[in-house]
Protein backbone atom coordinates (compact mmCIF):
# COMPACT_ATOMS: atom_id res chain seq x y z
CA UNK A 1 0.00 0.00 0.00
CA UNK A 2 2.51 2.47 1.28
CA UNK A 3 5.06 2.19 -1.52
CA UNK A 4 1.95 2.73 -3.91
CA UNK A 5 2.12 6.61 -2.52
CA UNK A 6 5.13 7.78 -1.23
CA UNK A 7 4.77 10.31 0.91
CA UNK A 8 6.86 12.80 -1.00
CA UNK A 9 5.34 16.51 0.99
CA UNK A 10 7.10 17.68 4.28
CA UNK A 11 4.65 17.97 7.24
CA UNK A 12 4.98 21.82 6.85
CA UNK A 13 4.22 21.21 2.97
CA UNK A 14 0.97 19.34 3.75
CA UNK A 15 -0.39 21.79 6.75
CA UNK A 16 0.06 24.56 3.92
CA UNK A 17 -1.89 22.60 0.88
CA UNK A 18 -4.23 21.94 3.43
CA UNK A 19 -4.64 25.59 4.82
CA UNK A 20 -4.19 26.65 1.08
CA UNK A 21 -7.45 24.88 -0.32
CA UNK A 22 -8.90 25.88 3.13
CA UNK A 23 -9.05 29.34 2.55
CA UNK A 24 -8.84 29.11 -1.62
CA UNK A 25 -12.55 27.33 -0.39
CA UNK A 26 -13.85 29.60 2.16
CA UNK A 27 -12.94 32.75 -0.38
CA UNK A 28 -14.78 31.04 -3.64
CA UNK A 29 -17.21 29.89 -1.45
CA UNK A 30 -18.09 33.51 -0.42
CA UNK A 31 -17.09 35.33 -3.41
CA UNK A 32 -18.81 33.25 -5.98
CA UNK A 33 -21.47 30.95 -4.70
CA UNK A 34 -22.63 32.74 -2.21
CA UNK A 35 -24.34 35.49 -4.37
CA UNK A 36 -24.63 33.15 -6.85
CA UNK A 37 -26.72 30.09 -5.39
CA UNK A 38 -28.35 32.13 -2.30
CA UNK A 39 -28.39 35.25 -3.17
CA UNK A 40 -26.27 36.47 0.51
CA UNK A 41 -23.50 38.84 -0.58
CA UNK A 42 -21.22 39.29 2.85
CA UNK A 43 -18.19 41.19 0.65
CA UNK A 44 -19.98 42.67 -2.12
CA UNK A 45 -18.33 40.77 -4.83
CA UNK A 46 -21.86 39.47 -5.94
CA UNK A 47 -22.56 42.73 -7.31
CA UNK A 48 -19.19 43.94 -8.30
CA UNK A 49 -18.04 40.87 -10.47
CA UNK A 50 -21.82 39.85 -11.36
CA UNK A 51 -22.70 36.53 -9.61
CA UNK A 52 -25.69 37.80 -7.86
CA UNK A 53 -26.76 38.29 -11.42
CA UNK A 54 -26.83 34.40 -12.09
CA UNK A 55 -29.13 34.21 -8.51
CA UNK A 56 -32.71 32.84 -9.21
CA UNK A 57 -34.78 32.95 -6.03
CA UNK A 58 -37.52 31.12 -7.25
CA UNK A 59 -35.59 28.00 -8.63
CA UNK A 60 -35.65 25.55 -6.68
CA UNK A 61 -31.73 24.54 -6.05
CA UNK A 62 -30.86 21.01 -7.00
CA UNK A 63 -27.94 19.41 -5.46
CA UNK A 64 -24.64 20.52 -7.35
CA UNK A 65 -24.10 16.84 -8.22
CA UNK A 66 -27.42 16.19 -9.42
CA UNK A 67 -29.51 16.95 -12.34
CA UNK A 68 -30.80 20.14 -13.74
CA UNK A 69 -33.25 21.95 -11.57
CA UNK A 70 -36.20 19.87 -12.04
CA UNK A 71 -39.40 21.48 -14.60
CA UNK A 72 -42.68 19.92 -14.38
CA UNK A 73 -42.49 16.55 -15.43
CA UNK A 74 -45.31 16.89 -18.87
CA UNK A 75 -48.71 15.77 -17.88
CA UNK A 76 -49.90 13.48 -20.49
CA UNK A 77 -52.82 11.94 -21.54
CA UNK A 78 -53.13 8.50 -20.35
CA UNK A 79 -53.12 10.36 -17.28
CA UNK A 80 -56.13 11.42 -16.97
CA UNK A 81 -58.77 9.90 -14.66
CA UNK A 82 -58.47 6.56 -13.45
CA UNK A 83 -57.58 4.58 -16.57
CA UNK A 84 -58.63 1.71 -19.12
CA UNK A 85 -59.22 -1.13 -16.34
CA UNK A 86 -61.84 0.79 -14.12
CA UNK A 87 -65.45 0.79 -15.88
CA UNK A 88 -67.25 3.59 -15.35
CA UNK A 89 -70.56 2.85 -12.97
CA UNK A 90 -74.25 2.24 -14.76
CA UNK A 91 -75.15 4.91 -12.21
CA UNK A 92 -73.26 7.66 -14.33
CA UNK A 93 -76.00 7.09 -16.72
CA UNK A 94 -79.03 8.05 -14.87
CA UNK A 95 -81.57 10.56 -15.83
CA UNK A 96 -80.36 14.21 -13.98
CA UNK A 97 -83.19 14.98 -11.23
CA UNK A 98 -85.79 17.62 -11.35
CA UNK A 99 -84.23 19.49 -8.84
CA UNK A 100 -80.76 20.64 -8.31
CA UNK A 101 -78.90 21.44 -4.95
CA UNK A 102 -79.64 24.83 -3.26
CA UNK A 103 -78.08 27.52 -4.67
CA UNK A 104 -75.49 28.35 -2.06
CA UNK A 105 -71.84 30.10 -1.81
CA UNK A 106 -68.59 29.42 0.35
CA UNK A 107 -65.51 30.86 1.15
CA UNK A 108 -62.79 27.65 2.07
CA UNK A 109 -59.12 27.57 3.18
CA UNK A 110 -56.68 24.79 2.75
CA UNK A 111 -53.82 24.12 4.14
CA UNK A 112 -51.59 21.60 1.29
CA UNK A 113 -48.70 20.79 3.82
CA UNK A 114 -44.88 20.62 1.82
CA UNK A 115 -44.91 17.37 -0.07
CA UNK A 116 -48.39 16.01 0.88
CA UNK A 117 -51.52 15.83 -1.31
CA UNK A 118 -55.08 16.31 -0.28
CA UNK A 119 -58.65 16.39 -1.53
CA UNK A 120 -61.33 18.93 -1.29
CA UNK A 121 -64.97 17.59 -2.81
CA UNK A 122 -68.15 19.06 -3.43
CA UNK A 123 -71.30 16.72 -3.81
CA UNK A 124 -73.68 17.69 -7.21
CA UNK A 125 -76.13 16.33 -8.96
CA UNK A 126 -76.38 15.31 -12.50
CA UNK A 127 -76.45 18.28 -14.39
CA UNK A 128 -76.06 20.81 -11.37
CA UNK A 129 -73.84 24.01 -12.05
CA UNK A 130 -70.74 25.51 -9.99
CA UNK A 131 -68.61 28.72 -10.89
CA UNK A 132 -65.46 28.55 -8.48
CA UNK A 133 -62.41 30.26 -8.07
CA UNK A 134 -58.94 29.27 -6.11
CA UNK A 135 -55.41 30.51 -5.72
CA UNK A 136 -52.53 29.84 -3.74
CA UNK A 137 -51.26 31.76 -1.22
CA UNK A 138 -47.79 31.56 -2.90
CA UNK A 139 -46.55 28.75 -4.61
CA UNK A 140 -47.64 26.38 -7.45
CA UNK A 141 -49.66 22.85 -7.26
CA UNK A 142 -50.23 20.10 -9.29
CA UNK A 143 -54.04 19.45 -9.24
CA UNK A 144 -56.56 17.05 -10.54
CA UNK A 145 -59.76 18.54 -11.23
CA UNK A 146 -61.92 15.59 -11.15
CA UNK A 147 -65.35 13.73 -10.54
CA UNK A 148 -66.24 10.22 -8.88
CA UNK A 149 -69.95 8.70 -9.31
CA UNK A 150 -72.09 8.24 -6.19
CA UNK A 151 -72.61 4.33 -6.81
CA UNK A 152 -74.89 2.11 -4.74
CA UNK A 153 -71.94 -0.60 -4.23
CA UNK A 154 -68.71 0.75 -5.23
CA UNK A 155 -66.30 -1.69 -6.29
CA UNK A 156 -62.56 -2.01 -5.21
CA UNK A 157 -61.26 0.50 -7.52
CA UNK A 158 -63.18 3.37 -7.82
CA UNK A 159 -63.67 5.34 -11.37
CA UNK A 160 -62.79 8.80 -11.68
CA UNK A 161 -63.06 11.24 -14.46
CA UNK A 162 -60.51 13.87 -14.60
CA UNK A 163 -61.82 16.66 -16.06
CA UNK A 164 -58.90 19.45 -15.69
CA UNK A 165 -55.12 18.16 -14.35
CA UNK A 166 -52.39 21.24 -14.84
CA UNK A 167 -49.86 22.67 -12.64
CA UNK A 168 -50.90 26.32 -11.43
CA UNK A 169 -51.25 29.06 -8.51
CA UNK A 170 -54.97 29.83 -9.87
CA UNK A 171 -58.01 28.74 -11.36
CA UNK A 172 -61.14 29.96 -12.17
CA UNK A 173 -63.70 28.52 -14.22
CA UNK A 174 -67.98 26.77 -14.12
CA UNK A 175 -68.54 23.48 -14.06
CA UNK A 176 -71.19 21.20 -14.91
CA UNK A 177 -71.48 17.88 -13.33
CA UNK A 178 -71.60 15.18 -15.62
CA UNK A 179 -73.10 12.39 -13.65
CA UNK A 180 -74.20 12.94 -9.83
CA UNK A 181 -71.11 12.23 -7.12
CA UNK A 182 -68.42 13.72 -5.68
CA UNK A 183 -66.62 16.44 -7.61
CA UNK A 184 -63.80 18.12 -6.59
CA UNK A 185 -59.83 19.07 -6.50
CA UNK A 186 -56.82 16.94 -5.37
CA UNK A 187 -53.97 19.08 -5.04
CA UNK A 188 -50.10 17.90 -4.46
CA UNK A 189 -47.81 20.34 -2.83
CA UNK A 190 -44.25 18.86 -4.14
CA UNK A 191 -42.55 22.40 -3.00
CA UNK A 192 -40.87 22.40 0.57
CA UNK A 193 -42.91 24.92 2.17
CA UNK A 194 -46.60 24.51 2.95
CA UNK A 195 -49.42 26.37 0.66
CA UNK A 196 -52.93 27.53 1.62
CA UNK A 197 -55.10 27.55 -0.91
CA UNK A 198 -58.13 30.05 -0.91
CA UNK A 199 -61.26 28.57 -2.66
CA UNK A 200 -64.54 30.46 -3.38
CA UNK A 201 -67.38 28.54 -4.64
CA UNK A 202 -70.86 29.53 -6.32
CA UNK A 203 -73.40 27.00 -6.99
CA UNK A 204 -75.68 23.95 -6.60
CA UNK A 205 -73.61 21.54 -4.34
CA UNK A 206 -73.32 20.34 -0.92
CA UNK A 207 -70.36 20.18 0.95
CA UNK B 1 -7.03 0.29 16.58
CA UNK B 2 -7.16 3.69 15.65
CA UNK B 3 -9.11 3.26 12.13
CA UNK B 4 -10.98 1.31 14.47
CA UNK B 5 -12.01 4.35 16.03
CA UNK B 6 -12.44 5.93 12.84
CA UNK B 7 -14.58 3.49 11.61
CA UNK B 8 -16.58 4.28 14.89
CA UNK B 9 -16.77 7.82 14.55
CA UNK B 10 -17.86 7.01 10.39
CA UNK B 11 -20.49 4.33 11.96
CA UNK B 12 -21.82 6.98 14.40
CA UNK B 13 -22.15 9.57 11.77
CA UNK B 14 -24.20 7.17 9.26
CA UNK B 15 -26.38 6.15 11.97
CA UNK B 16 -27.35 10.23 13.01
CA UNK B 17 -28.11 10.79 9.48
CA UNK B 18 -29.80 7.89 8.99
CA UNK B 19 -31.57 8.52 12.40
CA UNK B 20 -32.55 11.93 10.95
CA UNK B 21 -34.66 10.26 8.11
CA UNK B 22 -38.17 11.63 7.47
CA UNK B 23 -40.38 8.48 5.90
CA UNK B 24 -41.89 10.36 3.58
CA UNK B 25 -42.88 8.99 -0.08
CA UNK B 26 -45.67 7.35 1.57
CA UNK B 27 -48.33 7.19 -0.99
CA UNK B 28 -51.53 8.89 0.43
CA UNK B 29 -54.24 6.72 0.73
CA UNK B 30 -56.33 8.47 -2.47
CA UNK B 31 -53.78 9.39 -4.31
CA UNK B 32 -52.04 6.59 -6.29
CA UNK B 33 -54.47 7.02 -9.10
CA UNK B 34 -52.80 10.59 -8.93
CA UNK B 35 -49.37 9.70 -9.07
CA UNK B 36 -47.68 11.68 -12.00
CA UNK B 37 -44.75 10.45 -13.90
CA UNK B 38 -43.13 7.50 -13.97
CA UNK B 39 -45.42 4.63 -13.41
CA UNK B 40 -44.69 1.50 -14.33
CA UNK B 41 -40.98 0.16 -15.41
CA UNK B 42 -38.77 1.91 -17.62
CA UNK B 43 -35.41 0.02 -17.37
CA UNK B 44 -33.52 1.88 -20.41
CA UNK B 45 -34.18 5.40 -19.04
CA UNK B 46 -33.69 4.82 -15.48
CA UNK B 47 -30.06 3.12 -16.92
CA UNK B 48 -29.64 6.06 -18.81
CA UNK B 49 -30.08 8.72 -16.20
CA UNK B 50 -28.30 6.59 -13.71
CA UNK B 51 -25.34 6.53 -16.06
CA UNK B 52 -25.78 10.70 -16.95
CA UNK B 53 -25.62 11.40 -13.11
CA UNK B 54 -22.36 9.93 -12.89
CA UNK B 55 -21.14 11.14 -15.40
CA UNK B 56 -22.15 14.84 -14.83
CA UNK B 57 -22.10 14.48 -11.19
CA UNK B 58 -18.59 15.64 -10.68
CA UNK B 59 -18.76 15.31 -6.54
CA UNK B 60 -18.86 11.47 -7.23
CA UNK B 61 -15.47 11.90 -9.91
CA UNK B 62 -14.42 14.10 -7.55
CA UNK B 63 -13.95 11.88 -5.23
CA UNK B 64 -12.88 8.86 -7.74
CA UNK B 65 -10.43 10.95 -8.86
CA UNK B 66 -8.93 11.14 -5.25
CA UNK B 67 -9.08 7.49 -4.94
CA UNK B 68 -7.47 6.08 -7.87
CA UNK B 69 -5.07 9.03 -7.91
CA UNK B 70 -1.94 6.82 -7.13
CA UNK B 71 -3.04 3.67 -8.24
CA UNK B 72 -1.74 2.58 -11.28
CA UNK B 73 -1.83 -1.71 -11.03
CA UNK B 74 -5.23 -2.49 -12.71
CA UNK B 75 -6.11 -5.57 -9.97
CA UNK B 76 -5.84 -2.21 -7.41
CA UNK B 77 -8.00 0.52 -9.19
CA UNK B 78 -10.18 -2.79 -9.28
CA UNK B 79 -10.25 -3.68 -6.26
CA UNK B 80 -10.56 0.11 -4.87
CA UNK B 81 -13.87 0.69 -7.68
CA UNK B 82 -15.49 -2.36 -6.29
CA UNK B 83 -15.82 -1.38 -2.70
CA UNK B 84 -16.75 2.02 -3.68
CA UNK B 85 -19.37 0.28 -5.88
CA UNK B 86 -20.57 -2.15 -3.19
CA UNK B 87 -20.98 1.03 -0.72
CA UNK B 88 -22.56 2.57 -2.64
CA UNK B 89 -25.24 -0.20 -4.53
CA UNK B 90 -25.91 -1.13 -0.55
CA UNK B 91 -27.13 1.93 0.58
CA UNK B 92 -28.60 3.19 -2.91
CA UNK B 93 -30.86 -0.45 -2.96
CA UNK B 94 -31.77 -0.04 1.02
CA UNK B 95 -32.73 3.94 0.57
CA UNK B 96 -34.87 3.51 -2.45
CA UNK B 97 -36.57 -0.34 -1.15
CA UNK B 98 -36.88 1.33 2.32
CA UNK B 99 -38.34 4.55 1.38
CA UNK B 100 -35.67 5.83 3.60
CA UNK B 101 -35.47 10.02 2.62
CA UNK B 102 -32.37 11.51 4.08
CA UNK B 103 -31.84 15.68 3.61
CA UNK B 104 -29.82 15.79 0.44
CA UNK B 105 -28.09 18.71 1.54
CA UNK B 106 -26.70 16.60 4.27
CA UNK B 107 -25.52 13.61 1.97
CA UNK B 108 -24.20 15.90 -0.55
CA UNK B 109 -22.16 17.78 2.11
CA UNK B 110 -20.78 14.13 3.27
CA UNK B 111 -19.85 13.23 0.04
CA UNK B 112 -18.22 16.65 -0.31
CA UNK B 113 -16.40 16.10 2.78
CA UNK B 114 -15.29 12.52 1.23
CA UNK B 115 -13.25 14.55 -1.42
CA UNK B 116 -11.25 16.25 1.31
CA UNK B 117 -10.62 13.02 3.42
CA UNK B 118 -9.01 11.98 0.04
CA UNK B 119 -7.32 15.15 -1.03
CA UNK B 120 -5.55 15.16 2.13
CA UNK B 121 -5.23 11.52 2.56
CA UNK B 122 -3.43 11.68 -1.20
CA UNK B 123 -0.94 14.86 0.31
CA UNK B 124 -0.06 12.38 2.92
CA UNK B 125 -1.72 14.30 5.80
CA UNK B 126 -2.48 11.22 7.83
CA UNK B 127 0.70 9.69 7.99
CA UNK B 128 2.83 12.73 8.59
CA UNK B 129 0.37 15.04 10.52
CA UNK B 130 -2.42 12.52 12.21
CA UNK B 131 0.00 10.39 13.19
CA UNK B 132 -1.60 6.71 11.69
CA UNK B 133 -3.20 6.22 8.57
CA UNK B 134 -6.66 4.98 8.18
CA UNK B 135 -7.44 1.86 6.32
CA UNK B 136 -7.85 2.99 2.58
CA UNK B 137 -10.24 0.14 1.25
CA UNK B 138 -12.62 0.31 4.68
CA UNK B 139 -12.47 4.32 4.26
CA UNK B 140 -13.73 3.71 0.37
CA UNK B 141 -16.30 1.77 1.22
CA UNK B 142 -17.60 4.03 4.42
CA UNK B 143 -17.83 6.79 2.09
CA UNK B 144 -19.48 4.27 -0.74
CA UNK B 145 -22.27 4.04 1.82
CA UNK B 146 -22.60 7.90 1.70
CA UNK B 147 -22.76 8.02 -1.33
CA UNK B 148 -24.96 5.45 -2.08
CA UNK B 149 -27.51 7.62 -0.15
CA UNK B 150 -26.83 10.51 -2.34
CA UNK B 151 -27.76 8.59 -5.44
CA UNK B 152 -30.72 7.02 -3.17
CA UNK B 153 -32.08 11.18 -2.83
CA UNK B 154 -31.31 11.58 -6.58
CA UNK B 155 -33.50 8.40 -7.90
CA UNK B 156 -36.60 9.83 -5.40
CA UNK B 157 -36.34 13.04 -6.92
CA UNK B 158 -38.17 11.05 -9.83
CA UNK B 159 -41.34 9.94 -7.36
CA UNK B 160 -41.70 6.53 -9.00
CA UNK B 161 -44.23 4.17 -8.45
CA UNK B 162 -44.24 1.36 -6.83
CA UNK B 163 -44.72 -0.66 -10.42
CA UNK B 164 -42.00 -1.44 -11.51
CA UNK B 165 -39.20 -0.13 -9.19
CA UNK B 166 -37.20 -2.91 -8.27
CA UNK B 167 -36.70 -2.98 -12.44
CA UNK B 168 -36.20 0.66 -12.60
CA UNK B 169 -33.61 1.07 -9.30
CA UNK B 170 -31.42 -2.30 -11.04
CA UNK B 171 -31.48 0.05 -14.12
CA UNK B 172 -30.57 3.13 -12.24
CA UNK B 173 -27.78 1.36 -10.63
CA UNK B 174 -26.65 -0.14 -13.03
CA UNK B 175 -26.50 2.72 -14.83
CA UNK B 176 -24.56 4.62 -12.39
CA UNK B 177 -21.70 1.92 -12.39
CA UNK B 178 -21.69 2.14 -16.24
CA UNK B 179 -21.28 5.85 -16.02
CA UNK B 180 -18.28 5.48 -13.46
CA UNK B 181 -16.93 3.00 -15.46
CA UNK B 182 -16.87 5.66 -18.50
CA UNK B 183 -15.87 8.89 -16.15
CA UNK B 184 -13.19 6.34 -14.82
CA UNK B 185 -11.60 5.76 -18.03
CA UNK B 186 -11.20 8.91 -18.26
CA UNK B 187 -9.58 9.80 -15.56
CA UNK B 188 -7.34 7.12 -15.50
CA UNK B 189 -6.08 8.01 -19.41
CA UNK B 190 -5.24 11.47 -18.00
CA UNK B 191 -3.81 10.40 -14.35
CA UNK B 192 -1.96 8.08 -16.34
CA UNK B 193 -0.57 10.00 -18.94
CA UNK B 194 0.71 12.77 -16.60
CA UNK B 195 2.62 10.19 -14.67
CA UNK B 196 5.39 10.72 -17.93
CA UNK B 197 5.94 13.98 -17.13
CA UNK B 198 8.78 14.92 -14.68
CA UNK B 199 6.55 17.24 -13.04
CA UNK B 200 3.81 14.74 -11.68
CA UNK B 201 4.74 14.93 -7.90
CA UNK B 202 4.11 18.89 -8.29
CA UNK B 203 1.26 17.81 -10.33
CA UNK B 204 0.01 15.74 -7.65
CA UNK B 205 0.10 18.48 -4.96
CA UNK B 206 -1.51 20.28 -6.82
CA UNK B 207 -4.32 18.40 -8.10
CA UNK B 208 -5.05 17.15 -4.70
CA UNK B 209 -4.81 20.30 -3.02
CA UNK B 210 -7.45 21.85 -5.38
CA UNK B 211 -9.78 18.43 -4.97
CA UNK B 212 -9.81 19.47 -1.38
CA UNK B 213 -10.30 22.77 -2.25
CA UNK B 214 -13.57 21.83 -4.30
CA UNK B 215 -14.19 19.62 -1.17
CA UNK B 216 -14.46 22.99 1.05
CA UNK B 217 -16.76 24.91 -1.31
CA UNK B 218 -19.10 21.92 -1.94
CA UNK B 219 -19.15 21.67 1.90
CA UNK B 220 -20.20 25.01 1.87
CA UNK B 221 -22.87 25.22 -0.79
CA UNK B 222 -24.34 21.89 0.61
CA UNK B 223 -24.73 23.20 4.59
CA UNK B 224 -26.30 26.50 3.25
CA UNK B 225 -28.40 24.93 1.36
CA UNK B 226 -29.28 22.78 4.32
CA UNK B 227 -29.40 25.80 6.82
CA UNK B 228 -31.33 27.81 4.76
CA UNK B 229 -33.81 25.75 2.34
Amino acid sequence: MKDMNPSLLTRGQILKATLGALILGILLFVIAVLPAEYGSDPLGTGKLLGFSRLYRPNDPVSTIGGSAPQAYPPLKLEELGSGPDVPMPKEAQNPAPARQFEQRQDSITILIPAGKGLEYKMNILKYGTVKYEWITGQGILYFDFHGEVKEANPGKDVFFESYTAAYSNNMIGTFLAPFEGRHGWYFKNKGETDIVVSLRLSGQYTL
Amino acid sequence: MNYKNLFRFALALLLIVAGSAVFAHGVDEKTKAFLVGNEGAAFIPFLYIGAKHMITGYDHILFLVGVIFFLYRPKDILIYVSFFTLGHSLTLLLGVLGNISINAYLIDAIIAFSIVYKGFDNLGGFRKIVGFQPNMKAAVLIFGLFHGFGLTSKLQDFEMGQDGLLANLIGFNIGVEIGQFIALSFVLLLISASRHFESFKRFSTLTNTLLMTAGFVLIGYQLTGYFTK
